[in-house]
């Protein structure tokens, strides 16, 4: 009976020891990884909030300063070096401009998508890389359709 | 509390502004602010330094009125556009007009957040720190955009839909060469990269293992800050501004902002990426060793990192500065032309050298 007593005493020990060492070490490793999120993004987010308050500060500082004379039509319509604005400004572009992002649309997640494959090299060996020129020739052959095509021609 | 312990062991054993990056919280905004001041002098020296050159390329004198050599011109400048009228484009989209050079402005501003200027000593040790800078820039040709739109002009509309096509296509071979930099780092974080070119010196820099990389760089990044050869949307509709035309007062000392902290940032990333960043590249002296002092080695060496950036990256601004004033200026489609077959091909052909060499080697 004693035997068993303290076998159970001890074990209670060992227990409540290891559920507050538990307990205390996930405190601490949330603490500690609260911490590194925190230290490594902190500067970030202060720094997001600070730069537009930099470009909102010099943009409303020149309220009290500037002068403000009247405002007469030919001071606010469109610049056409000189003579009377003719047709509204939205009316067409040129539809050569399209392309060129939606070029750029293809390619830049064919960029993003190269980051994670290239950083790496030694642990996605050589069934990786080929994978990914997989890939790239996929989108290699795209590209050179669209160039035959004169997609990327202007003007 | 055992973070208390490190914290303070670390503490002891770095500079001031380690220091205050270690400890989380609101602490961290004497860095941002000190980064900030920063960036507003050397603004100031670019814009004098941009105009001493020109004038001495154009055997002329330059600026000499505003303050002892001129040094305070562009504080006048400033301070000209702070005093001048708003105007507002009748018809024009208002809100748009007042957020389109703010958005350019701010993506500029962020990607000061990953460049180092010492071992500790940048804002942010993110381990995607140059991915970070590719896609912030890739916000800034939106604030073009909504510039050129919303001034209710059909040429400024025109050069906006230019200005973001220029920069958009020659996005892809600089994040193609910046991908290649980090593959031979086997990093993305740039305190890595330039870790990683640490190592021979001189001969370690990145520019002999990427040379193409370095002069494709230096091309793509001229075409992202819109200056010569490709600053077609400041001077081919020649008597207009391109989407610059409608704006008036300290919107348009914003874009001149934009363009000259463009080149800032470009000009340090090239240092960072190819020149070997705040290392003293003469190899195998190192004679802090003599020194017993810890805190003032400490110092010692962050000037020596701050000097030395600074100076590369200057290096970068003269070369820019007299391609601006040397090189002929290129068409719109000789442009994109170049972007597109020229430099696109380039990019992913080098990109699949590195990787092969890099597998090669394995």
């Amino acid at each position: 009976l004693e035997i068993l007593q303290w076998f159970e005493s001890t074990s209670e020990h060992l227990f409540s020891v290891c559920r507050s060492a538990g307990k205390e070490s996930r405190k601490e490793s949330e603490r500690t990884k609260w911490a590194l999120v925190m230290s490594e993004f902190a500067p970030i987010c202060i720094y997001l909030v600070i730069s537009p308050v930099v470009s909102l500060i010099s943009l409303g500082v020149p309220f009290p300063f500037a002068s403000n004379s009247l405002t007469y039509p030919e001071k606010l319509s469109a610049y056409e070096c000189g003579s009377d604005p003719s047709g509204d400004a939205r009316s067409r572009f040129d539809i050569r401009f399209y392309p060129v992002p939606i070029l750029f649309i293809i390619h830049d997640p064919e960029v993003t998508f190269s980051f994670p494959w290239a950083i790496p090299p030694n642990k996605i060996d050589l069934f990786g890389s080929w994978s990914m020129m997989a890939f790239l020739l996929i989108l290699t052959i795209g590209s050179l359709y669209e160039w035959k095509r004169g997609a990327s021609d202007r003007e | 509390m055992i973070i208390d312990s490190v914290e303070v062991e670390t503490i002891n054993s770095f500079s001031k502004l380690e220091l205050l990056k270690e400890v989380y919280g609101l602490i961290s905004i004497l860095p941002i602010l000190t980064l900030l001041l920063g960036i507003t002098i050397e603004v100031l020296v670019i814009v004098w330094l941009e105009r001493e050159i020109s004038a001495s390329i154009q055997q002329r004198i330059g600026p000499e009125y505003a303050g002892p050599l001129g040094l305070l011109q562009a504080i006048a400048d400033g301070t000209k556009l702070l005093l001048k009228e708003d105007i507002l484009p009748s018809r024009g989209d208002i809100s748009l007009f007042s957020i389109g050079p703010s958005i350019a402005v701010i993506s500029v501003l962020l990607s000061f957040l990953v460049i180092p200027l010492g071992y500790h000593f940048v804002l942010a040790d993110l381990s995607i720190g140059v991915f970070l800078w590719i896609a912030i820039s890739s916000i800034a040709p939106i604030g073009l955009l909504m510039a050129g739109y919303s001034s209710n002009n059909k040429y400024s509309f025109s050069g906006g839909l230019r200005a973001a096509a220029q920069s958009i296509s020659y996005e892809i071979p600089l994040t193609f060469f910046v991908l290649a930099i980090s593959l031979l780092s086997n990093s993305s974080s740039t305190v890595d990269i330039v870790e990683a070119q640490s190592k021979y010196g001189f001969f370690g820099w990145n520019i002999w293992r990427q040379p193409i990389g370095f002069l494709v760089f230096l091309i793509s990044s001229l075409a992202e800050c819109e200056r010569l050869p490709f600053d077609l949307l400041e001077a081919e509709e020649e008597l207009v501004a391109g989407y610059q035309t409608e704006y008036s007062g300290i919107k348009y000392g914003l874009f001149y902002l934009v363009s000259y902290l463009n080149l800032l940032v470009s000009s340090l990333f090239v240092t960072v990426l190819y020149l070997g960043g705040w290392n003293l590249s003469i190899p195998y002296i190192s004679f802090f060793d003599f020194f017993q002092m810890n805190k003032a080695v400490g110092i010692l060496e962050m000037t020596m990192g701050i000097f030395i950036t600074l100076t590369k990256a200057y290096l970068f601004l003269f070369i820019s500065i007299t391609i601006r004033w040397t090189l002929p200026r290129m068409r719109m489609d000789q442009l994109l032309n170049l972007g597109w077959k020229f430099l696109l091909p380039i990019s992913l052909g080098n990109l699949l050298l590195t990787t092969s060499s890099q597998l090669v080697s394995l």
